[in-house]
């Protein structure tokens, strides 16, 4: 019997051009990459019974210190931040405030790399849920002559955050972390949302 | 003419398998072609056959290394020497547990790690290939310290979520050794000095929990 191979064989070729052109990292990469604002943010640090907390709205962020759910310092400050992702796997961050009271103007820039990492079933990451952001350079100033930059070389850390909405037009990550260091728990939680510049 | 079709069906195959076979080689060292995936050549019991932790703040060094058998730790010119064993095992499910085993005639170091590993890197100006990155990500570790005729001493600590991670760089990925490093250094002006921090971790396993 005549075996009529020209269909696996198509259908294996088909498979092999799809892998290569159209994986979730490549499809993922190219709604990422581009000029981003953040249009929001909401993020706090807590241990014991002190919390940090910082909103942004686009326009004004206020921080506060709270303990024991009492306000012991607040500030308001209006400015920007953005985020660029460069499809050569670079990023530039960028933010800008001023504080409303003392008119101090504060920047802050960072370079770096970024990554999607890959799988992790324990954790229940599949690929691309994950995104690794890796400074090389930051650089904070205020306008009253204080300047700090700190340049990184190699295998730095890996900021981890999870991409819940992920489109052309906007994404939204989210970073939750507990970390109990000999019985004291250190809670940090941020979301922010980004929408092309 | 039907034997010319399939040798040209052969061909065009051949040449769209050559990036597959090409991804093998990712690290510096590895080899040019194996069967293997780099999932299963890493998810193994390794012991560690060599290991060098060095820690810089401008001139001071404190550095950390193991031969396979022996645990050296120097600070300045003082040198600690330690029978040890250290081992990593790698999960397929995306868990990995660390353990360390430090003894001399005083004390008993253990030291056990658990956490999630990732493979990450890419990127066309990141100089690395994907996959190429190992992310170790920390979910707990406990330490104790026995000195002899003093209680032990306890260091604990437990996390989850979105935690801050490591990264080495796979220089080897075999089925019976791997060779992976993490340098970094972190250069900063503070009042008038420039300050240097520098961190190396420097690891080869080779196959089998001790």
């Amino acid at each position: 019997m005549k075996k009529n191979t020209a269909l696996p064989i198509f259908i294996f070729i088909t498979v092999i051009i799809s892998t290569m052109f159209f994986s979730c990292r490549k499809i993922d990469t190219m709604k990422l990459v581009g000029d981003w604002k953040v249009v929001s943010l909401s993020s706090s640090y807590t241990f014991n019974n002190e919390k940090y907390e910082t909103i942004f709205d686009g326009t004004t962020k206020t921080s506060k210190h709270l303990v024991s759910d009492s306000i012991v310092e607040e500030n308001s400050y209006t400015g920007a931040i953005y985020t660029d992702y460069h499809s050569d796997g670079t990023y530039v961050y960028s933010e800008t405030f001023k504080h409303n009271d003392t008119g101090v103007t504060e920047t802050l820039g960072v370079d770096g790399h970024w990554y999607f990492t890959g799988p992790n079933s324990e954790a229940d990451w599949a690929v691309t849920d994950l995104l690794a952001m890796q400074a090389t350079k930051s650089t904070f100033n205020t306008d009253m002559g204080n300047s700090h930059t700190t340049i990184y070389q190699g295998q730095n850390t890996l900021e981890l955050y999870e991409i819940t909405t992920l489109s052309k037009t906007k994404v939204v990550l989210k970073m939750q972390k507990a970390e109990t260091i000999n019985f004291t728990q250190y809670v940090t939680t941020m979301e922010f949302t980004l929408e092309p510049r | 003419m039907k034997n010319a079709k399939r040798f040209l069906i052969l061909i065009v195959c051949g040449i769209l398998l050559i990036p597959v076979f090409n991804s093998c080689k990712v690290g510096d060292e590895d080899a040019g072609f194996t069967f293997y995936t780099r999932k299963y050549r890493l998810c193994q019991d390794w012991s560690f056959s060599y290991y060098k932790h060095v820690v810089q703040h401008n001139d001071t060094i404190i550095s950390q290394e193991y031969d396979g058998s022996s645990y050296i730790h120097i600070f300045g010119t003082q040198k600690f020497i330690s029978n040890a064993t250290m081992t990593i095992s790698f999960k397929k499910n995306g868990t990995y547990n660390w353990e360390e085993h430090i003894s001399n005639d005083t004390s008993v170091y253990t030291y056990k790690e658990t956490g999630y590993w990732y493979f990450t890197g890419g990127g066309k100006d990141s100089d690395t290939k994907f996959k190429e990155l190992l992310a170790l990500q920390k979910t707990s570790h406990t330490k104790t310290i026995q000195i002899e005729g003093q209680s032990p001493v306890t260091d604990n600590y437990s996390a989850s979520g979105n935690l801050e991670t490591r990264v080495f760089r796979l220089i080897k990925l075999s089925i019976d050794e791997v060779k992976m490093e993490s340098k970094v250094e972190q250069q900063y002006i503070e009042g008038t000095n420039t300050v240097l921090d520098g961190e190396i971790t420097i690891i080869n396993l080779a196959m089998g929990a001790q």
